[in-house]
């Protein structure tokens, strides 16, 4: 099937005016799935490191979210140990006019504001709770081992 | 083709360009249509707080709430029946139109107070007869009838030529330079406003939300396939039926047309084929088993479905398969005989099951399941005969020698029989119940053997993976065979040979 014209558009604009700190590039063989990279933002515990992420399109996308997942191992209490990511908009709170580039912007705030109220991995956002501190600590550990490119 | 690199199709266009337009243009004559299009009807001047009621017309707000007690805004649209601009609580400024206003604002504002100037001596706004008209017309949702008037209406309403004339004998042309260039920035400005933000296309029959967002009617009503809310606000919209049929934002759609004619035939030509390519491979609806000149009711829930049906509607093909499973081979191919739209967005189809087919090649598109598929007819009566008689041929000269054990080959007319008898036997007490069901759903018993074979198939209780098993099946005595081995299966057990008794 072809590709629809607005992940055309889409694509373009991405490669054409990135967001900062982020980066998307599609498969060549596979239109639909991206390598995405996003570097830790500055003044959190992800600072210094460079996050590879995997991004898919489904079938009926824009009407359903984009499937994303975190392949770089990371300390956070709305990321588990897959790499899968609790965030509203790329569930319930989807909506065709939100996109790519707003998807890994939203991705990228997480990871400046951690949310251990609502969260995936449960032992982490326990550890957030009870220690944040120590909790942080260990973010930049895992940053520092896992998460250099 | 390379995806940064669309433009080997003249279509593909990534940005909307003024230069793709018709080159012998009249700088001055647009730029001042450009400001009459968005001119409010009421005042004659720039819209200012532009509001798009659901009826397609656009007002400023403060004018309209002038006007409310002159315009009887009681929007004649089903399920609506409010007064329109009178409350002005739920009016939501048009995003879009405002935009619109806010870079003529910015690019051209010496234009804007010339044009507002001229306005107030050939006096733009409406004259009586504009306003009767107005009051016949605007909310009302009979547009069949008054189509062509309203868009007499608008090109009247619409048409610079008078203003523009009059403009060009009074100005010297040195500044002529200056509107050129301006203009051209200012319409792709414009144009960069005139995307939805579904599609990223050019809008294409726009409608406008009472909270003032613009989308193209399919993307719209396939958002709110899968979520109620206004895709860029949250906002709770209207039911789905309302939007199929509401008119779409006038002003918009006037805008378009009038300024970049070339554009929208292109997007609308794209929108075409679209709909045509879709309809190329066919649609398949996985759900149940459908045999032949039978009817099959269906509920339509899913998203994926809903489009599906909506396309198929749309492209006047009213067909589509139908498998009963995922990785089915074979399935039928069903007619829409009716349907209808809950207000939710379900809807309730009616069809029927026309011929058989071998899925041969499948894909994906928007969610269903699409194909090409093969037809498959019975083999012809001829040699139908022919095959009986072979059968009864190979049977006799087994049964010569008394050694072979002794085989019977029914002919059509025999199995028929059998299965004749059996519904007899159900109709005189076993599961009358059985037999009153099968007559309202199927109706009555075919005459023809072809449709006799589907029609008993339908009826009788068996499994339906079991009875997948007849769509690959060309003969009609093989398919008779296969349904009374069935029959005597169902002879067989309990409560088929004693009768179903609750002690």
């Amino acid at each position: 099937m072809s590709l629809p014209k607005r992940i055309i558009k889409e694509t373009e604009r991405l490669l054409q005016e990135p967001a900062p700190g982020i980066s998307a590039t599609p498969h060549e063989e596979n239109l639909r799935y991206f390598d995405v990279i996003i570097a830790g933002p500055s003044q959190s515990p992800f600072e210094g490191g460079v996050f590879k992420l995997e991004l898919f399109l489904p079938e009926e996308y824009p009407m359903t979210p984009p499937k994303v997942r975190f392949l770089t191992k990371i300390y956070h209490p709305n990321i588990d140990k897959l790499g899968r990511i609790c965030l509203d908009i790329l569930k319930d709170k989807w909506s065709p006019a939100l996109q790519i580039r707003t998807v890994l912007l939203s991705i990228q705030a997480l990871l400046s504001a951690p949310n251990p109220e609502d969260p995936l991995a449960n032992d982490v956002a326990q550890h957030w709770k009870e220690n944040e501190k120590a909790a942080i600590a260990t973010a930049r550990e895992w940053t520092q081992n896992f998460a250099q490119g | 083709m390379s995806l940064l690199n669309p433009n080997d199709e003249d279509e593909d266009s990534s940005t909307f360009s003024f230069a793709s337009e018709n080159t012998s243009y009249d700088p001055e004559a647009e730029a001042y249509t450009v400001l009459r299009l968005l001119n409010c009807p009421l005042c004659g001047r720039l819209f200012s707080d532009p509001v798009t009621y659901l009826c397609g017309n656009t007002f400023c707000r403060g004018c309209l709430l002038s006007h409310s007690t002159a315009f009887r805004f009681q929007c004649t649209v089903q399920g609506c029946g409010r007064l329109h601009g009178v409350d002005e609580r739920t009016a939501r400024t048009d995003v879009s139109v405002s935009k619109l206003t806010d870079i003529c604002r910015k690019e051209i504002p010496e234009l804007i107070s010339r044009v507002t100037q001229q306005n107030t001596r050939t006096n733009s706004r409406y004259t009586q007869d504009e306003f009767d008209f107005l009051e016949r017309h605007l909310c009302d949702d009979d547009a069949n009838s008054s189509d062509e008037e309203e868009s007499q209406f608008y090109s009247r309403r619409f048409d610079s030529s008078d203003i523009y004339s009059e403009n060009k004998s009074n100005d010297n042309s040195n500044n002529s330079h200056v509107v050129r260039t301006d203009l051209s920035r200012l319409k792709d400005l414009l144009a960069g406003e005139l995307e939805c933000q579904v599609c990223y296309q050019l809008f294409i029959d726009p409608v406008t939300t009472p909270c003032g967002h613009t989308y193209c009617r399919p993307c719209l009503t396939r958002s709110l396939d899968h979520n109620d809310r206004c895709p860029l606000c949250r906002y709770q919209l209207r039911s789905y039926e309302y939007y199929r049929n509401n008119p779409i934002n006038k002003t918009i759609s006037t805008f378009i047309t009038s300024l970049y004619p070339a554009l929208y035939a292109d997007r609308r030509q794209s929108a075409e084929s679209e709909l045509y390519d879709s309809m190329q491979d066919v649609p398949i609806f996985v759900t149940s088993l459908v045999f032949p000149r039978m009817p099959c009711f269906l509920h339509i829930f899913e998203p994926r479905y809903r489009l599906m049906i909506r396309r198929c509607l749309e492209s006047r093909q009213r067909k589509f398969g139908m498998i009963l499973q995922e990785d089915s081979e074979y399935g039928t191919m069903l007619e829409i005989r009716s349907s209808e739209f809950l207000d939710d967005g379900r809807s309730m189809v009616e069809t029927i099951g026309t011929y058989r087919f071998r899925l041969v090649e499948r894909g994906i598109r928007d969610g269903y399941i699409v194909g090409r598929v093969e037809r498959i007819d019975d083999i012809d009566p001829e040699q139908e005969l022919e095959r009986e008689r072979d059968a009864i041929r190979v049977a006799d000269i087994n049964n010569a020698n008394p050694i072979n054990p002794r085989t019977y080959e029914p002919t059509i007319s025999e199995l028929i029989t059998i299965a004749r008898d059996f519904i007899e036997s159900l109709r005189n007490g076993y599961a009358p119940w059985l037999l009153q069901r099968l007559n309202s759903t199927y109706g009555d018993m075919p005459e023809d053997p072809s449709d006799f074979s589907f029609w008993i198939a339908s009826v009788i209780p068996i499994e339906e993976s079991e009875k997948y098993r007849l769509l690959g099946v060309r003969s009609i005595r093989e398919r008779m065979k296969i349904i009374v081995s069935w029959i005597e299966q169902l002879r067989g057990q309990w409560w088929f040979s004693r009768g179903c008794s609750i002690s």
